[in-house]
């Protein structure tokens, strides 16, 4: 018996297209993180991410017998991944959420400062730093640096051509480069 | 790419994200549960019936709509039960349609989202912070002819007034139970970790949350 760890996500998806629930079980871990990762970085928080990254393998699975076969299945999945957190950031459902953690501190989801090194500290003053773009540019910018994707894979994510890519990708830096520049000189000695 | 791109995805490589949580089962779980409605419908009751607090109350206080029962049990943050709360308009639109004239802090800006909840009798305004990331102000405006809407919480309460009238602060954790039992058109329990202002005036009840100080939020009930 093939083992499902070792097939490739167009056997795995033919599989699960026909019923096969390990097949999609296996998809489900070998993307759970970059889909969790994403959510995470468009919406601040763990638990909104956790709720979007299980609402993106449920709507996938449920749009599987659309799915084209053709494309490469991660960015399909980082695409519903983007549209959920798009709709759950205007959601009225957001506003529960803030509601029912309202004012609570918010749960340090990342290791305590002393923990970190210097890179990760970096790190996180650049994500702080992102989240003041607007958000189609935080999207490419998260996509192409922070989850590696290529031009082509986050042209697919984000349903929008190469070149339109390419071009929100320019702004996005320009506009990153100035924002660092302006806030946080010693992230830009960092990068000098 | 050039150096500024490198050192960002440099940068951006190293960023520690929180770790993955464990998603196969419940995905898998609500895949095979979508064709079975009847059990979904029996877990959601069930989850409801588990939810509900029991609380021993020692005594019930009343402001306007709002009684607040006194327990001497701290409740603890339970999983969020929302049933519906459909309701979100434009703020035009909530001045048209609510019942009563919509009152408006004079010392805050326009709110940020406005709905009309409980077939339109409850306003509920809500400002967020200036990044708009947390909420800062949460204002229910209830007219005195609605259904009781309860109260859970512990004894640490002060009695104040806004504009004469009799006012309670609650700074400790609590439950908000808007259960409209006449209609059972929605029901809400919310565990509130924020501090409140209740009063009420010869119409209307308010409830102002807020993670401001009683002094602050006394300022804004009388700008009202």
């Amino acid at each position: 018996m093939v083992s499902h760890l070792s097939m490739p996500d167009k056997e795995l998806v033919t599989r699960a297209k026909e019923g096969d629930e390990f097949a999609y079980d296996q998809l489900v871990t070998r993307y759970r993180d970059v889909v969790f990762r994403l959510a995470y970085l468009l919406l601040g928080s763990a638990d909104d991410a956790e709720d979007v990254a299980q609402e993106t393998f449920i709507r996938a699975f449920r749009q599987l017998d659309q799915f084209d076969a053709t494309r490469t299945l991660k960015p399909w999945l980082l695409q519903i991944t983007a549209n959920q957190s798009r709709n759950r950031y205007r959601s009225w459902r957001r506003y529960q959420y803030y509601l029912a953690r309202l004012f609570r501190e918010d749960t340090p989801v990342i290791a305590s400062p002393e923990r970190l090194t210097q890179q990760q500290i970096q790190a996180q003053e650049l994500w702080r730093i992102v989240k003041q773009l607007k958000r189609p540019q935080q999207e490419i910018i998260y996509l192409r640096y922070f989850l590696d994707l290529s031009v082509q894979e986050t042209s697919d994510a984000l349903t929008i051509p190469v070149g339109t890519v390419k071009s929100r990708q320019h702004r996005a830096l320009a506009q990153l480069k100035s924002l660092i520049e302006s806030e946080n000189p010693d992230l830009i000695e960092a990068f000098s | 790419m050039n150096e500024f791109e490198k050192q960002i995805q440099m940068h951006a490589r190293a960023f520690e994200y929180p770790p993955t949580p464990e998603i196969s089962w419940p995905i898998s779980r609500r895949r095979s549960f979508k064709h079975q409605p009847a059990l979904r419908l029996a877990l959601v009751v069930a989850l409801f019936l588990m939810l509900v607090p029991l609380y021993v109350a020692l005594e019930q206080l009343q402001i306007g709509v709002i009684r607040i029962e006194v327990s001497d049990t701290t409740p603890i943050a339970s999983p969020v039960i929302l049933l519906d709360l459909p309701g979100q308009l434009p703020l035009a639109e909530v001045q048209r349609r609510f019942s009563q004239v919509l009152k408006l802090p004079a010392n805050l800006p326009e709110p940020d989202y406005s709905l009309l909840i409980n077939r339109d009798q409850i306003a509920v305004l809500i400002w967020l912070s200036s990044d708009k990331t947390r909420v800062e102000w949460i204002l229910y405006q209830i007219p005195n002819v609605s259904d009781s809407i309860g109260y859970k919480t512990v004894p640490n309460l002060t009695q104040t007034r806004v504009h004469g009238y009799p006012a309670i602060w609650l700074n400790d954790p609590h439950i908000l139970n808007l259960d409209y039992s006449a209609e059972l058109t929605q029901v809400v329990q919310q565990f509130v970790s924020a501090n409140v202002l209740i009063w009420s005036d010869d119409t209307t009840t308010y409830r102002l949350e807020t993670e401001s100080d009683m002094e602050s939020a006394r300022a804004i009930a009388e700008s009202l």
